[in-house]
């Protein structure tokens, strides 16, 4: 009897999701519990009532624990297909790492690159972890003499401005500077 | 070859740990392998990245020489010492690394399958170690152009090292340190449950642990490479040092607790406190290394100018009333939602209340008043943040509530169960 009990947690909690009916479980988990108790009735004498309530709640939670390794391993096989594609495609994705295109050049203590567009704190913040060591110069109303841009955003230099196109993704440009006059020149705002 | 050379550095964090836990436990003492394995762990990672930071005080720059000088330097001590620690290995110990190395395959399949890419490790905790990284060195110059400037430095320099050895900053292998860390979580809740329960019962709460969304977010997912599961892991086993009565090892690690955040200065004032008060003799013994660590680090910060974010620009003209219910209720709120947590903190308060006698004897007590106190210096923190309330409780506390996770689960065990061994 004991041994059924125990099982039949599990394969109400497998049917359940089998059928996706989970409104199910509700009933399922208060019919468990006293299950779990009358099966203990013949010796619950040797058990404190609070080692019964506490064995049926850990039950329980084993089961719902056994739902989230389910639903972990049936989106496996997206991660494992997910790992195959490159390292740059896996960066693209999301969101928080859209400043993953300064990460294709680089950034020397000598550099000093001037940052526009960067309206929030956060964008100072996920340019810096890719341009470390080089200085960062905030550029406001117009663009600080340096040896680098980066635009973050989709704003861009003509290639007639004096600035040549080191790389490019979700986030932004970087350039570097040719001729910081013909950039400052009427013309070639961006 | 970069994979190859992860696992030189993981191993490398483990041996020195090994060579340090051999220093300070109790000669003679029989020490459960489980318990040697995590707390060793934790001693490699918190020696080698504090050595690493003295050596930049003194090197101008800190390469992979010095990194293994330490191990060497170790090896002769120890065996000057010939200290014998008699390491005990059963079956059911057998059947908890099983379960957890069965644990971190599963896990490891979507571990690396992203990089590290969350706001804090973006902003500040892996961005310090990439330019400790370059830098081959701490300098409080570098320390300053990032946020959270002040902050401790386990987490940074433990990836930098890791990165000296893969020879390049690489945001989807420096996981295999924190997956490595997670699993040692578990390891040690095995030990924990186990010392207490059945070993069944240990590996069913293993399974349950493992499962738990933050533990998944926290091993694998956005919040990979940020300081909270290290931080998780170094205040189980230091209590769980206190409890052993190992006070100098406890003392060890309770350092390295706020070498890795700076909320690990309650814990180690609350087990200070206690050994004052309890056990003066050892004290000293206790207390002397968390404060040179602490010392050393804020005169290292002041000497540079950098200053805490939270002492000079905490918002004190608040209703502080509100401001105190307000993190108070997140807690409540964070606690008592399944889909995050599964049923353990229900155990846990249910444990709390009908076994109330018990929980308030000693060392029993020691473990709540650690749990409380730390609840309680979350929510002051949270009262007097300089930052927006409402947006730093919602975008941190499934990582402070974790934090808490295996002391609470240690709590249980200790409140229900009976000593094993």
């Amino acid at each position: 009897m004991s041994s059924l009990v125990f099982c039949m947690p599990f394969c109400l909690n497998w049917l359940a999701m089998l059928s996706k009916i989970w409104i199910l479980l509700g009933p399922f988990y208060l019919s468990i519990i006293f299950l779990f108790i009358a099966s203990l009735h013949p010796f619950a004498r040797k058990f404190h009532l609070s080692q019964i309530v506490f064995g049926t709640v850990f039950l329980i939670a084993l089961i719902m624990s056994l739902m989230s390794w389910t639903t972990y391993l049936s989106r496996a096989d997206k991660f494992l297909k997910f790992s195959e594609r490159s390292y740059e495609a896996k960066l693209r994705d999301e969101d928080g790492l859209r400043f993953e295109f300064l990460r294709q050049t680089t950034y020397t203590k000598d550099d000093k690159v001037a940052l526009i567009g960067a309206d929030a704190a956060h964008d100072l913040h996920f340019s810096r972890f890719w341009i470390y060591p080089a200085e960062i110069l905030v550029g406001k109303g117009e663009v600080p003499k340096s040896n680098k841009i980066v635009i973050l955003g989709g704003a861009q230099i003509e290639a007639t401005c004096g600035a040549k196109l080191l790389s490019a993704g979700a986030g932004g440009r970087a350039y570097e500077v040719e001729d910081h006059q013909k950039i400052a020149q009427k013309g070639c705002e961006f | 070859m970069e994979v190859t050379n992860l696992f030189l550095a993981i191993i490398y964090f483990q041996l020195t740990g090994i060579l340090v836990f051999k220093l300070f436990v109790p000669q003679n003492e029989k020490t459960n392998v489980l318990y040697a394995i995590a707390v060793s762990w934790i001693l490699g990672l918190g020696i080698s990245t504090f050595a690493f930071f003295l050596f930049s005080l003194i090197f101008p720059q800190v390469t992979l020489v010095q990194i293994l000088a330490i191990p060497f330097i170790l090896a002769p001590v120890n065996y000057y010492f010939k200290k014998r620690v008699k390491v005990t290995l059963n079956k059911t110990d057998l059947i908890g690394i099983s379960l957890v190395t069965f644990i971190g395959i599963l896990l490891s399949m979507s571990a690396f399958a992203k990089p590290i890419f969350s706001f804090d490790a973006i902003a500040f905790w892996s961005a310090k170690a990439r330019a400790i990284f370059i830098d081959g060195r701490v300098t409080t110059d570098t320390l300053k152009l990032f946020m959270s400037s002040d902050y401790p430095l386990l987490v940074p320099i433990s990836q930098a090292i890791t990165s000296i050895f893969v020879g390049s900053f690489n945001l989807v292998l420096l996981k295999g340190l924190t997956l490595i860390t997670s699993l040692n979580i578990l390891i040690l809740i095995y030990y924990s449950v186990s010392k207490y329960f059945h070993f069944w019962a240990a590996a069913l709460t293993v399974i349950i642990v493992s499962s738990i969304t933050p533990f998944m977010d926290l091993t694998i997912g956005e919040h990979a490479g940020e300081a909270d599961i290290v931080f998780a892991l170094i205040l189980l086993a230091t209590v769980l040092a206190f409890l052993h009565r190992q006070f100098l090892l406890s003392g060890i690690l309770a350092a390295c607790l706020i070498w890795t955040k700076q909320e690990g200065l309650m814990p180690t004032l609350i087990l200070s406190a206690i050994i004052f008060w309890k056990e003066r003799k050892y004290f000293w013994q206790f207390a002397s290394t968390p404060f040179l660590v602490s010392v050393s680090y804020f005169l290292f910060l002041k000497s540079g100018g950098v200053h805490g974010q939270y002492v000079l620009a905490g918002n004190y003209q608040r209703d502080i009333v509100k401001y105190i219910l307000y993190p108070a209720q997140a807690f409540r709120e964070e606690m008592r939602t399944l889909r995050l947590w599964n049923l353990v903190w229900w155990m846990f308060f249910a444990t709390i209340l009908i076994n109330f006698k018990k929980v308030l004897k000693y060392p029993t007590n020691v473990v709540a008043i650690i749990f409380f106190g730390q609840v309680t210096f979350y929510v002051a923190v949270f009262a007097w943040t300089p930052h927006d309330q409402a947006t730093q409780v919602a975008t941190t506390i499934s990582r402070l509530v974790f934090q808490l996770l295996p002391l609470g689960i240690l709590l249980i065990a200790l409140t229900l169960g009976k000593e094993n061994y």
